[in-house]
């Protein structure tokens, strides 16, 4: 039997049940990597250890002990993430020898699990992009249609959710990495609210703004995965200390009387006819089943990216200063002096978009400019978080398509980084307030391409989220489950 | 806004990144282009805005200060681009 297609809740099932080994399942996943490895997901195995483990579990079994729902299952990690005597290459030439020599805090989490690791995601150069395109290991292909593009930063953890390379990964999201990547390959992601989730570990390109989440196949699997990483970690600390809910349990059936608000001004920032459709499909089929649909009012969602490239470029450009050849990482060969040394490994080392992200950090951050941008940037952002907490007294989530169209081809947008940052046009608002947010799969276009569907949430609200996404899974099944074979 | 080469240059040394003559051209007009559009912040009243402290509702609290183990000697330069004994090797900064 093929367990590849299974969710991870039917593998987890069938590997604790003893119906199968996990050194089966991973063997099976292994071949499927094997397989499609020139989707460029995964920048790096770790197969014998993923056998090693799943044995391990497999003994567990025997023996009869009683273990998490993540035992003995694949997963793999965005190569931002450290995981101890593993590579950490942020897709970066900058990183590309440096091996962890501790594991963040999300991976200490899926190891007390008894999760198995099997590779590190492909993604843009320290979560810099929407496309995957820059990563200096090359671009990772769509697996629904491989001449497009998968989406980033995350692209390598939605491409491998999407093409049974795993049953779940881990992503990053500082402006939508989860949730473009994840409806542009037709899977779940969940950006958790800021602080939901410890960063300790995680290499940071705008520390404000940052959050771990999981990218899979099916929602329930996505609440599985958001109740093993959460919760307050104390060497965090914008890690945020509220009880973590077990949020499969605390899925309902039920969504009448929810409130779903809608902004107008997100129609107005321009969206394909054909997700449009499929938005309005969504928002129809919640009212028929017993939602209430309200209007909002978000009336400054249009400056959000320009907010946001100015914050998250600020802070990028302080984090990468630590990338100079001297602690760790590349280091030029040819150099005159220690100055020099700096300046000739970040010309080499760093990738162009990186480049122009840190350019612009120092611009707004720099003498004469720093109010007239970075102060107004923040000032807009609080703007926008006053619009939000407004809105939501009206409403429990808002809704919105994740991106302004489906995956896009590979070189479609590469050489126009403004084109580019519109795919996150309705995506980055999210960060810039700290709300979580989820993309699931609410249609297809006429291509058979993916169209995702966000939803926002009030603050430590990620059950309603994943409510409202099951209810609309249970009843469109089809969109769901990665791409058709 | 316009942007200089000299802007262009000023930049590139605080951010330790070199750029020849071709780069710098390219970057000067994509640098225009991405300020056209974060110019639109200009036109936003924010006078009454209050700045914030955090971004977060919840309190958080201040860590007490306990020792804990760190990373080892060893571990903290695995990762160096050279090394000499048990410490990180830098060009001699002075002679």
């Amino acid at each position: 039997m093929d367990y590849t297609k299974l969710s991870l809740l039917e593998v987890s099932k069938k590997i604790h049940s003893g119906e199968v080994t996990s050194e089966e399942v991973t063997s099976q996943i292994i071949a499927q990597i094997k397989a499609s490895e020139k989707l460029n997901a995964l920048n790096s195995y770790n197969f014998e250890e993923a056998l090693e483990k799943a044995k391990e579990v497999d003994q567990k079994i025997k023996d009869g002990r009683v273990l998490p729902i993540l035992a003995g299952v694949p997963i793999v990690i965005k190569d931002n993430i450290n995981v101890c005597g593993q590579k950490t290459t942020c897709s970066s030439k900058m990183l590309e020898n440096y091996v962890s020599v501790y594991d963040a805090t999300v991976i200490e989490k899926l190891k007390e699990q008894d999760a198995v690791f099997v590779g590190k995601a492909n993604m843009d150069e320290f979560a810099m992009g929407s496309s995957n395109e820059n990563s200096a290991f090359g671009p990772v292909l769509n697996p629904i249609d491989n001449t497009r593009v998968p989406g980033g930063s995350s692209g390598g953890s939605a491409a491998s959710v999407g093409a049974y390379q795993c049953y779940a990964a881990l992503g990053t999201d500082t402006g939508g990495s989860i949730r473009e990547p994840a409806s542009f390959c037709g899977v779940v992601g969940m950006k958790p609210t800021y602080g939901r989730v410890s960063r300790y570990g995680v290499v940071a390109f705008a520390n404000s703004l940052d959050q771990v989440g999981p990218l899979t196949r099916t929602v329930k699997d996505n609440a599985v995965m958001l109740s093993a990483i959460a919760g307050y970690d104390d060497k965090e600390t914008t890690s945020v200390d509220c009880p973590v809910p077990d949020y499969l349990n605390e899925i309902k059936d039920d969504i009448k009387g929810l409130k779903i608000g809608i902004a107008k001004q997100f129609f107005a920032l321009g969206m394909d006819e054909d997700v449009k459709i499929a938005v309005e499909k969504a928002i129809e089929f919640y009212r028929q089943n017993g939602a209430e649909i309200v209007d909002v009012d978000l009336k400054n969602i249009d400056l959000a990216l320009s907010a946001y490239y100015i914050i998250s470029s600020a802070e990028a450009s302080s984090n990468l200063s630590r990338f100079d050849g001297v602690r760790y990482g590349f280091r030029a060969e040819k150099y005159d002096d220690l100055v020099d040394l700096y300046v000739k490994t970040r010309t080499q080392g760093f990738g162009r978009e990186v480049k122009r992200r840190i350019m612009l950090g120092n611009f707004v951050l720099s003498s004469g400019y720093y109010d007239a941008y970075y102060n107004k940037a923040k000032k807009v952002q609080q703007l926008m978080t006053n619009e939000f907490e407004e809105a939501f007294k009206k409403c429990d989530v808002l809704l919105s398509p994740t991106s302004p169209s489906v995956a896009f081809k590979l070189g479609e947008k590469s050489n126009d980084h403004i084109k580019m940052y519109l795919s996150d046009v309705y995506t980055v608002p999210v960060n810039i307030v700290g709300s979580p947010a989820i993309s699931f799969p609410c249609g297809k276009n006429q291509d058979g391409l993916p169209i995702g569907l966000q939803l926002i949430g009030k603050k430590f609200d990620e059950s309603t989220l994943y409510t409202l996404a099951n209810y609309f899974e249970e009843h469109n099944k089809s969109n769901f489950g990665g791409r058709d074979e | 806004m316009e942007i200089t080469t000299k802007l262009v240059n000023h930049l590139a040394e605080l951010s330790r990144i070199e750029f020849d003559e071709k780069e710098t051209e390219n970057f000067k007009s994509e640098f225009e282009k991405t300020l056209e559009q974060i110019e639109a912040l200009e036109k936003v009243d924010t006078q009454n805005v209050e700045l914030k402290n955090r971004l977060l509702d919840a309190e958080t609290e201040i860590k007490e200060d306990i020792p804990h183990n760190s990373l080892s000697k060893n571990d903290a330069i695995k990762n160096a681009p050279d090394t000499m004994g048990s410490s990180i090797a830098v060009p001699i900064m002075i002679d």
